[in-house]
């Protein structure tokens, strides 16, 4: 007769109800003893808090500390598709200093927007998210591994043209950029809360549209004020060149 | 949206949790979603229910806490919910930023036997 020498070998010997107390008998004593088995289905909670995107902002903030270390300056510039960013960048790279900047072009295809920004001086890697609808950290580490670090002292990062998804995602940026044009309405910033409420400056764009589009100047203003009371704003043309000089000023100060 | 990309992320977080706290399998797991953190919901426990199936966490609900966007004034003090466009101050008249709780994403608890 097999006697239990432990309580696994126990547990493997029978099956029973768990949680309830039995008896066995020990033909070495020759007496019945009865045990309660340790439940195993015992329904216990793990409290946690803590950000469901959390493995995202461990890296993003692995990014930051990164760029921090590099001096360099790294700006997450975001819009609806057709806002500006593109050109926007062509404009700003060609007076910036030669080597003094680099650019992360996010888009689900094509390098399009990547060739638009070569041969003006900056470092330019086109990143293809594939179906991803905005960029994370991870692609900003990875692209970030192509770049030479020497002399850089900004980071233009154009994400994905989207104004919802990418503000759940934090890349390691110094400072969120929002790019709106005139042509979008002047209600968009109250519109999408998330993204316009974590601005630290935002841009409206294509002034040089807005007697043709019928914008309201300053009920855009004012709605800016609402949904991102903590940004500066700057209104400007990168065609006519309105403005570019306060961007410029905001981008080396 | 990108409620896959989160339910994923989710999914995997949990696995990890329970598996090192010895459990035999996942119960539930609760989440707190603000208003303002662009997720919808309806389509987070689509995306749970859909990716946990053959894996570890499969059978675990997913209980939603959800939080209205708040704002708070600057000057006052006063907390408020948002209404639409609706983001100023009762009392003063001025522009209120939103409270951070808006926009969490937070995995709160997971249960497991």
């Amino acid at each position: 007769m097999i006697r239990p020498a432990s309580g696994e070998e126990h547990h493997s010997e029978h099956s029973h109800a768990s949680g309830h107390p039995h008896r066995h008998f020990d033909e070495t004593t020759g007496t019945w003893f009865e045990h309660e088995h340790a439940s195993k289905s015992q329904p216990s909670v793990i409290e946690l808090y803590e950000p469901i995107l959390a493995r995202n902002d461990r890296l993003a903030e692995r990014n930051r500390g990164f760029f921090e270390a590099h001096g360099v300056r790294a700006l997450n510039l975001m819009s609806s598709p057709g806002a500006g960013k593109t050109t926007l960048l062509e404009k700003t790279l060609t007076s910036l200093p030669a080597g003094s900047a680099a650019v992360l072009v996010g888009d689900l295809a094509t390098d399009l927007d990547g060739r638009r920004l070569d041969g003006r001086g900056a470092q330019v890697l086109q990143i293809t998210t594939g179906t991803a609808c905005h960029l994370d950290a991870v692609m900003v580490a990875e692209a970030s591994r192509q770049l030479h670090w020497e002399g850089l002292k900004l980071l233009l990062i154009e994400n994905v043209g989207n104004l919802v998804c990418p503000a759940s995602f934090d890349l390691g940026e110094s400072q969120r950029v929002i790019l709106f044009s005139v042509t979008e309405g002047e209600d968009k910033p109250l519109k999408y809360p998330p993204v316009f409420h974590r601005a630290d400056l935002v841009l409206v764009t294509k002034t040089d549209m807005a007697a043709a589009a019928g914008f309201d100047r300053e009920l855009a203003l004012e709605n800016l004020a609402i949904a991102a009371p903590h940004a500066r704003v700057i209104e400007l043309s990168a065609r006519t060149g309105e403005g570019m000089d306060a961007w410029l000023a905001w981008l080396q100060g | 949206m990108h409620e896959s990309v989160v339910a994923g992320e989710l999914l995997r977080t949990v696995e990890e949790r329970a598996r090192a706290a010895g459990a035999a399998r996942v119960i539930a797991v609760g989440v707190r979603i603000g208003a303002l953190s662009g997720l919808v919901p309806e389509a987070l426990s689509f995306a749970f229910e859909a990716l946990q199936v053959d894996t570890f966490v499969a059978g675990a609900v997913l209980d939603i806490e959800r939080v209205e966007a708040l704002c708070q004034c600057e000057l006052c003090g006063l907390v408020f919910p948002v209404e639409e466009s609706k983001r100023r101050c009762v009392a003063c008249g001025i522009p209120a930023p939103f409270v951070p709780n808006s926009d969490c994403l937070l995995l709160t608890r997971v249960e497991v036997e």
